[in-house]
């Protein structure tokens, strides 16, 4: 049976609506929206990589300062369009002026970084002080995010810091570049994420850009999780690490359940389960054999039931109806 | 028939649908308040990532109960009876988990229902294995069998969950069980064995038409269209140029020397360039999407193949050129498409996602008199609790 009859028996809609509707559903066009973006977007990634590969294959002939030139022409462009068509800085979320703006002043940030990128690597602007050369365009990054009111830009620029503060980090390749076992770059991720914490914090009291408060978050969570979990690990003082584990679980659950987020909830459960399951093995690892085996198969099952349990039922956590 | 509640799953898709209707002002904004209001969708179906880790972590729960079965009752010694029976059991226990928690929790679609299925699945087929010691060897007559074994499994959870996997890996099964047994012919069938596939393709494909039409099998739909899916991808690359050249190399002993070619090399030519088009055609000229992907994928799958055989040895050319190519094709198509022409058009069908974003406003509202009447009618029971109570304290 058709929707619209099953709607028309119970006396939703009328019987010339129901036919109306059977008219639309049979002569509706067949809409090719998303074939055709996508062959455009693989277009535009085929044509970019191929032209990229050529100028990489030519570069003596094409010079150094030409694409320079293009690529500061190009990052001028974008910034002027974006302070052409910007909204004047409010301390709310502001309303995009067109959905190509976000793109554009995106764009000409990345292109900023590349520029800046670029000239370090080939004429070592900054010389050996890479900490300029970081610290420039991250102060940069964080003006503009502020001014076009732009997540993506403000990402940019706490990746910046980060990176200054003598990390590079993203959520992704934190685990992969870093080597954790140093208790300086500890010790720095677990100041620098307090500081965002508490910055972000402030400005959710004094109700300044408050949507930006989920950018800061989500890095000051991961990076002050995957520092304490590095420190639970290798560093002596187990119990001060899982007292700091459990401080920072707490707070982002509490954090989580004020905002309804899934997300907080769910760094706050894996990360708090990894530092549970590390503790529990530690103490399994001191009894032997059989039992062990035995205990630890039930210690996951029973686990991973409870995480599943939890998935299932975290509306209710978060109090989202 | 079906394990899930056949009214919610009706009900999602009178919901969609009427979501549509109301962004074309088919339907007022009254009625589908009423929609929402009267065709609940209360199953617990989460976002693509919670599932996926939903699946994990239940993948891991199975395992490790499995794990701490094992080490609790058979640890020790290897007896293959012990072993296939832990599994039958195991799958009997995944079985009824499943139905228990599709149930009580209403779940749908959401990893954990299907981790619980392939699990069951999985563990029968491990039990089986074990039962006539299956040596993993691809062209044995054990693999035959054990594929003929494996289909009423399959059939029985299709028609019970509608599982979208479930259908592939019965595809897949059907196809390796027609390949294994035309195999057996001999010599003839190395001659017969694309045509012979791409026949049985189209007869899959016409009878997959012709029952997805029919009233009781609805709630199959989906898996109707992975067949279809199937039918459509076997049909091409049975009669690809590259499949049939490297197969028949390293299946049927075929022996090429420099210069020379397979036999019929022309016709596999043709249809590896004809057949997608063909699809992409009929894909807009019966606006099918299924087909119009397919072709879509199988150009770039034909493209890949000529390469192969006929490359000019420039790739960052070959990209840049065939990038401006389809830029060029994208933005011819779009400009001539704004207004519909042939019943095309490059305006966006209204779904879930795109239907939020342009009426948003409107569905604040359509919601807002559903969850009014909800909460009114939550204050009285809470009433009746209260008159309940004083009743008692009067006592």
């Amino acid at each position: 049976m058709k929707e619209n009859t099953q709607l028309n028996i119970d006396g939703i809609i009328t019987n010339e609506q129901s036919v109306a509707i059977d008219i639309y559903e049979k002569e509706k066009p067949l809409s090719v929206h998303w074939e055709l973006r996508t062959i455009l977007y693989i277009g535009i990634l085929l044509f970019t990589t191929g032209i990229s590969i050529l100028v990489y294959k030519n570069i003596d002939t094409i010079g150094h300062q030409v694409i320079l030139t293009i690529i500061a022409a190009l990052c001028i462009g974008c910034f002027y369009y974006g302070y052409k068509h910007r909204l004047p800085y409010s301390q709310e979320e502001t309303k995009q002026p067109s959905p190509f703006f976000d793109y554009i002043v995106l764009l000409g940030c990345l292109l900023f970084g590349i520029f800046i990128g670029y000239l370090q690597v080939q004429y070592s602007l900054f010389g050996l002080h890479y900490g300029i050369a970081i610290f420039f365009p991250t102060i940069i990054f964080f003006f503009c995010g502020y001014i076009f009111d732009h997540k993506g830009i403000l990402n940019l620029g706490i990746t910046g810091l980060a990176a200054w503060a003598g990390l590079t980090v993203t959520p992704l390749d934190l685990l992969k570049k870093n080597d954790f076992s140093d208790t300086t770059i500890i010790y720095t991720s677990i100041i620098l994420g307090l500081l965002i914490l508490g910055f972000s914090k402030y400005c959710d009291n004094k109700n300044i850009k408050k949507h930006f408060g989920f950018s800061y978050n989500t890095f000051a969570a991961n990076i002050l999780f995957i520092a304490t979990l590095a420190a639970l690990f290798d560093q002596p003082f187990k119990w001060l690490s899982i007292l700091f584990l459990t401080g920072i679980c707490y707070y982002y659950i509490k954090y989580a359940i004020a905002q309804h987020s899934f997300l907080f909830l769910l760094l706050s459960v894996v990360y708090g389960y990894i530092g549970l399951s590390y503790c529990v093995f530690k103490i399994l690892v001191s009894l032997n054999g059989d039992i062990a085996v035995t205990i630890v198969s039930f210690y996951i099952a029973a686990s991973c039931g409870g995480v599943v349990a939890f998935f299932i039922n975290y509306k209710k956590i978060l109090q989202i109806k | 028939m079906i394990a899930y509640n056949h009214t919610l799953i009706r009900n999602i898709s009178i919901v969609k649908k009427s979501k549509q209707w109301f962004s074309k002002q088919l339907i007022s904004t009254e009625q589908l308040s009423i929609v929402l209001k009267k065709y609940k969708t209360e199953f617990y179906s989460p976002n693509l990532f919670i599932k996926i880790g939903l699946f994990i972590f239940t993948l891991f729960a199975i395992f490790s109960a499995y794990g701490f079965y094992i080490s609790m009752f058979i640890i020790g010694q290897y007896i293959a009876g012990y072993f296939a029976f832990s599994c039958f059991l195991f799958s009997v226990i995944c079985v009824c988990a499943l139905e228990f928690f599709i149930k009580n929790n209403n779940l749908y679609n959401a990893g954990v229902d299907e981790c619980i299925l392939y699990s069951a699945l999985g563990f029968s087929f491990v039990g089986i294995g074990i039962m006539i010691k299956y040596d993993f060897n691809l062209f044995d007559n054990k693999t035959l069998f054990l594929s003929i074994l494996t289909v009423p499994f399959f059939i029985a959870s299709i028609v019970r969950y509608a599982d979208k996997l479930v259908t592939l890996a019965l595809g897949i099964c059907f196809y390796f069980i027609f390949f294994l047994t035309l195999l057996k012919l001999g010599d003839v069938a190395k001659l017969i064995m694309p045509f012979a596939l791409m026949i049985v393709s189209v007869l899959v494909y016409l009878a997959s038409k012709k029952y997805k039409q029919l009233e009781s099998f609805h709630y199959l739909n989906k898996c109707f269209i992975v067949i279809e899916c199937i039918a459509l991808v076997v049909f091409y690359l049975a009669g690809n140029y590259y499949v049939i050249r490297e197969s028949s190399i390293a299946y049927f002993g075929l022996k090429l020397n420099k210069g020379e070619d397979i036999p019929l090399a022309f016709l596999f030519y043709i249809l590896t360039a004809i057949v997608p088009l063909v699809y992409v055609y009929y894909g807009l000229k019966n606006k099918d999407k299924l087909l119009l992907w397919i072709g879509l994928i199988l150009i770039v799958i034909a493209a890949l193949t000529f390469k192969n055989y006929f490359s000019l040895g420039h790739p960052e050319i070959i990209l840049t050129l065939s990038g401006f190519i389809m830029i060029v094709i994208a933005y011819v198509s779009i400009r001539i498409l704004k207004t519909p022409k042939y019943g095309i058009t490059f305006e966006e069908e209204p779904d879930e996602d795109n239907f939020l974003k342009s009426n948003a406003e409107a569905m604040m509202i359509a919601q807002n008199f559903g969850q009014n009447e909800q909460t009114s009618s939550d204050t009285k029971f809470g009433g009746g609790n209260f008159g309940g109570a004083g009743s008692g304290g009067n006592f």
